[in-house]
């Protein structure tokens, strides 16, 4: 054994507490899917910790083979026993077995070393690369800042998808809800704006933090790999929670998130969160509630299930500069059955968040991705949270996709229309074309500006659809190669001013010249 | 009424110095008269639970490693007892598991001095 091993164990003898310390105990008088029925314990707080004495008939060997620490949080203080919930494994749990109050509510220890790693739902990492230290204890349950806390919601979180930015603009702040059925790109989404966020400056770039609940392990195995390819895990924490973990840790999963996010905001830091998805943790507070023997209400929810999200939810805000300015913006995801946004828990949600992104099924068939609705999506927060490029180049889009939507029905009759009409659906399938986007495939908003820029001004004229995404990356190649100062402009200033608008006309016109091949005939 | 009121009565009733079996003939009639005959079973389980919780309660326990330890801890373990507000004398058992030393667990409050408990803690410092 090595010098500095026996050192240390000499220096932790040395200050071994060894004086009385009183503990309040309780006994286990039943236990049962995952809950446990405690007896004593009276002083017990709600949401407190437990310990159970897993080690006590066990002896000092099997105690330290075993490791773990079971612990219990105490959900239901009934007249003659303490309910809680197990924290982990419960076949460990016997009747008789004690209980000890830990006098500290549920937390989770936090630390700028938990980003780049992936933790379950009580902040222990899963990722085996080693022990995590907790340099603060962040409360699980808080409550969220005050109205007068508070500041507008004006920095804008950039997805990198086009269709998103332009219509449906997100700030640092807002919550923004994703909905849709399964398989329409909803988890897509949110990680596309994770991976976007490495195009942000470091100083401003927002900490994201990814929380699964109830998800494949493969699937979250497959995201973490994607972030990593993308150079996207050095500002990103997973929060990882699977479908076959007890409900109580699929309950808490998205409160220990958004504490993580806490403790960066209160330093003044942006921090971008994602809850995927709330469908499941609605399903696995109604499991944990329905076996604590709460009423079941609608649907056999609790009847508190819409203070469960709107308590979640609240805690993301844009915090006064008073309060150091720093924000968690929320993206939940939802996932609806058969494209119903008027069940239960999709409208407790809308209600709550400051809008959402609604992912059609049948667009998405259709071979629109993302399969944006436009038309029932929104963003209450809307064109203050966009740059004033942004907003210069996306006024005309709501409008072009809005009138095509209303005369897409008459295109079977295209040879019976007049020309304006026939102009304007070819317009919106450009646009529509132009809005497509590859799966993990964000663009940079300055890229975004002078793309839609271009659209806006012309350079879609006689190209036919189908070459719209082939015209839109030469186009941006041409910038890129001849122009490059344009971007670095519009990344630096975020406006459009006349010099460089005047710079872009001119760009786009020497590219027509120089492309030709791209404007053939359009298809009869 | 719920099962939990009858056992309560029940044992008020043993406390007070009935007989069990005048308390459960008097159980069981007005179990009857208030067509509760579906808790008996519930009741009878129940109370002597109670019985043991209440005895538990009320008398000190004690957990020694070993029988000599009493005698060689008796003055740790009598601050223990008092600390704990313990004025009768306690139950004592014996578990080797504790390796040494003692616990004192009176009213659901414990105090653990044995050396199992303080090896186990020493063990959570080091590889922490």
């Amino acid at each position: 054994m090595s010098t500095a091993i026996i050192e240390r164990i000499k220096k932790e003898i040395e200050g071994l507490d060894v004086s009385n310390v009183t503990e309040e105990v309780g006994r286990v008088t039943s236990v049962s899917d995952g809950v446990v029925e405690i007896d004593g314990i009276s002083g017990a707080e709600m949401m407190e910790m437990v310990i159970f004495d897993v080690a006590e008939s066990a002896s000092l060997k099997d105690a330290i083979e075993s490791e773990t620490t079971l612990y219990g949080l105490i959900l239901n203080l009934e007249e003659d026993a303490v309910k809680a919930v197990v924290l982990g494994e419960p076949s460990a749990i016997k009747e008789g077995m004690t209980v000890r109050r830990t006098q500290k509510l549920l937390s989770v220890p936090v630390s700028e070393d938990i980003v780049g790693r992936v933790v379950d739902s009580l902040g222990n990492p899963i990722d085996g690369k080693g022990a995590l230290k907790g340099d603060k204890e962040m409360p699980i349950e808080r409550v969220a800042f005050g109205v007068m806390e508070r500041s507008g919601v004006d920095t804008p979180v950039h997805t990198g998808i086009k269709a998103i930015d332009s219509m449906i603009p997100i700030g640092r702040g807002q919550r923004e809800l994703i909905i849709g059925d399964r398989g329409t790109g909803k988890t897509t989404v949110a990680i596309d704006t994770i991976i976007n966020q490495k195009y942000e400056p470091k100083e401003s770039r927002p900490i994201c933090i990814y929380v699964t609940i109830g998800q494949k392990q493969s699937k979250t195995a497959s995201i973490v790999r994607k972030l990593e390819e993308a150079g996207a895990m050095e500002y990103t924490t997973v929060l990882s929670t699977s479908a076959s973990e007890a409900s109580p840790l699929l309950f808490l999963a998205p409160f220990t998130g958004v504490s993580i996010a806490e403790y960066f905001m209160l330093q003044g830091k942006d921090v971008l969160i994602v809850f995927d998805d709330l469908s499941k943790h609605a399903v696995a507070y109604r499991q944990m509630s329905l076996l604590l023997r709460r009423p079941p209400g609608r649907e056999a929810y609790p009847g508190d299930i819409f203070y469960l999200h709107s308590r979640l939810l609240e805690r993301s805000a844009k915090l006064s500069e008073e309060l150091g300015g720093g924000s968690i913006t929320a993206l939940p995801i939802i996932e609806t059955q058969e494209g119903d946004v008027s069940a239960y828990i999709p409208t407790n949600v809308i209600s709550i968040t400051d809008g959402q992104i609604f992912l059609d099924g049948d667009l998405f068939n259709k071979g629109l991705r993302p399969a944006l609705d436009v038309g029932i999506s929104v963003s209450r927060v809307g064109s203050a949270a966009q740059t004033k490029a942004m907003k210069k180049v996306s006024g005309k889009i709501r409008l072009e996709l809005a009138q095509f939507r209303e005369l897409e029905a008459f295109m079977q009759f295209a040879s019976d229309l007049d020309e304006d009409t026939k102009k304007r659906i070819e317009s919106g399938q450009k646009f529509t074309e132009l809005l497509k986007q590859k799966q993990n495939n964000p663009m940079p908003f300055y890229k975004q500006v002078v793309s839609l820029y271009a659209a806006n001004n012309g350079i879609m004229d006689g190209v036919a659809v189908s070459n719209v995404h082939a015209l839109e990356e030469a186009y941006l190649e041409f910038i890129e190669r001849e122009h490059k100062d344009v971007f670095e402009i519009i990344e630096k200033d975020r406006a459009l001013s006349d010099d460089l608008t005047e710079t872009m006309n001119k760009a786009m016109e020497a590219f027509k010249d120089s492309h030709a091949h791209l404007y053939e005939t359009e298809e009869a | 009424m719920r099962a939990r009121d009858y056992i309560e009565a029940a044992y008020q009733a043993l406390q007070d110095g009935k007989d069990i079996s005048e308390v459960l003939t008097g159980l069981y009639a007005t179990l009857e008269n208030r067509g509760h005959q579906k808790l008996k079973a519930q009741i009878l389980s129940g109370l002597l639970t109670y019985i043991e919780e209440k005895e538990r309660s009320t008398a000190p326990e004690l957990r020694l490693a070993k029988e000599e330890d009493a005698k060689k801890l008796s003055v740790s373990i009598k601050e223990a007892l008092k600390e704990l507000g313990a004025e009768e004398e306690p139950r004592v058992s014996i578990d080797a598991k504790h390796i040494g030393g003692y616990t004192a667990t009176y009213n659901g409050k414990r105090i653990d001095r044995s050396y199992k408990s303080a090896l186990l803690q020493l063990y959570k410092n080091i590889t922490s």
